[in-house]
């Protein structure tokens, strides 16, 4: 289940934004819901980098944290459904402006 | 005793500042500033509420410090239509008294400090919507960003401070100075982009643009402080100060443009 998910580059340096796409994505593919484990092992990250992007996300709205007694797995939020679906056209933003 | 000659001199340095603004009044110059100045003002906002929009959407920090920094040009612009207001009233009172004079100087003094601090701010955030894009990859988390934006302020601060103090003492080494700090930022980011075809776009451009028509304007200061050619000098301003509403008026024209798309 988890190869057949391709991540954006790879095999390339991803930058921070291609790295929250990535996130983004795979939860979307996993049906909107994904354990934090597998959410790790899919995007390919350091235990460190992965707390530091989640704890970006939740704190930008992106993605919601349910947590159910010890267990807990992760949800688009509406905005991160909105960035997700145009982040092609932001991208196209941030080339554009240079950002 | 000493009271009566602080009052004294507050109430002289007024004058001399009074005397000094009728002597230069010139309606035609006053309503040009503030008709531009207004541009100004208009844009940045604008430009600050696009880029607001785009930022809540998106939360990417670059956009972040650039919406900051159009905040901080906002405040700068606000601050330099109250002085404009101020060289009006300035004009036509006739009677200053002592109290006047005391809470004039402090609002004024506050004025300037104010409009320093949101300059040393706006520079501050610019800086950091340039540079992020290169340092990304070691700003992951909270405490690496204030460190980050902290180390720019204080090289800020520093520039601040050496600009200050050789503009008093050694103009000629101000002017080497600058040349050398906006050459070699100008370069950074020419270097940096080049390679992947962003030097041109909208908010480098514009970026250059207003670094360039900020050395101009303090080449142009440091001419007048040397040799007293006053004639032509509110006609320089008004150049540079038409070119700025160009360049805002471009970055802000895109800007609009992405927040139809993506909003």
């Amino acid at each position: 289940m988890d190869k057949k998910i391709n991540l954006n580059n790879t095999f390339k340096k991803r930058s921070k934004i291609d790295v929250i796409y990535d996130i983004l994505k795979i939860i979307y593919q996993n049906n909107n819901f994904i354990a934090p484990t597998k959410l790790m092992r899919t995007c390919n990250l350091s235990f460190q980098m992965f707390s530091d992007y989640i704890e970006d996300l939740k704190q930008k709205g992106f993605i919601h944290e349910n947590k159910k007694g010890k267990r807990s797995n992760y949800s688009l939020s509406i905005k991160g459904q909105n960035f997700f679906f145009k982040f092609k056209e932001f991208q196209k933003f941030l080339d554009e402006f240079g950002f | 005793m000493n009271q009566t000659i602080d009052n004294l001199t507050t109430l002289e340095t007024i004058k001399t500042i009074q005397e000094d603004i009728i002597n230069s009044f010139n309606t035609f110059n006053i309503t040009t500033e503030i008709i531009l100045i207004i541009f100004l003002i208009i844009f940045s906002y604008l430009i600050y509420k696009n880029a607001d929009k785009i930022y809540n959407f998106s939360g990417y920090e670059p956009i972040k410090y650039f919406k900051f920094t159009f905040l901080f040009f906002l405040i700068m612009n606000l601050i330099s239509f109250t002085m404009l207001i101020f060289q009006i009233i300035f004009y036509k009172i006739e009677i200053i008294t002592e109290n006047f004079a005391t809470i004039i100087i402090s609002t004024f003094s506050v004025t300037i400090i104010l409009y320093l601090i949101s300059f040393g701010l706006a520079t501050t955030y610019l800086i950091n919507s340039i540079l992020y894009k290169f340092f990304q990859k070691k700003l992951l988390n909270k405490f690496s960003k204030r460190l980050f934006f902290i180390f720019i302020l204080i090289l800020v601060i520093i520039h601040f401070i050496f600009y200050s103090i050789t503009f008093l003492f050694e103009q000629e080494i101000t002017l080497i100075y600058l040349i050398i700090t906006y050459s070699i930022l100008i370069g950074y980011i020419y270097f940096k982009t080049k390679s992947k075809k962003i030097f041109l776009q909208p908010h480098y451009l514009g970026l250059l643009l207003l670094i360039i028509l900020s050395l101009v304007s303090n080449v142009f200061d440091f001419i007048i402080y040397n040799t007293n050619y006053k004639i032509n000098y509110p006609q320089i301003e008004y150049i540079i100060d038409s070119f700025t509403v160009l360049v805002y008026a471009l970055i802000l024209s895109k800007l609009q443009k992405w927040t139809k798309k993506l909003i």
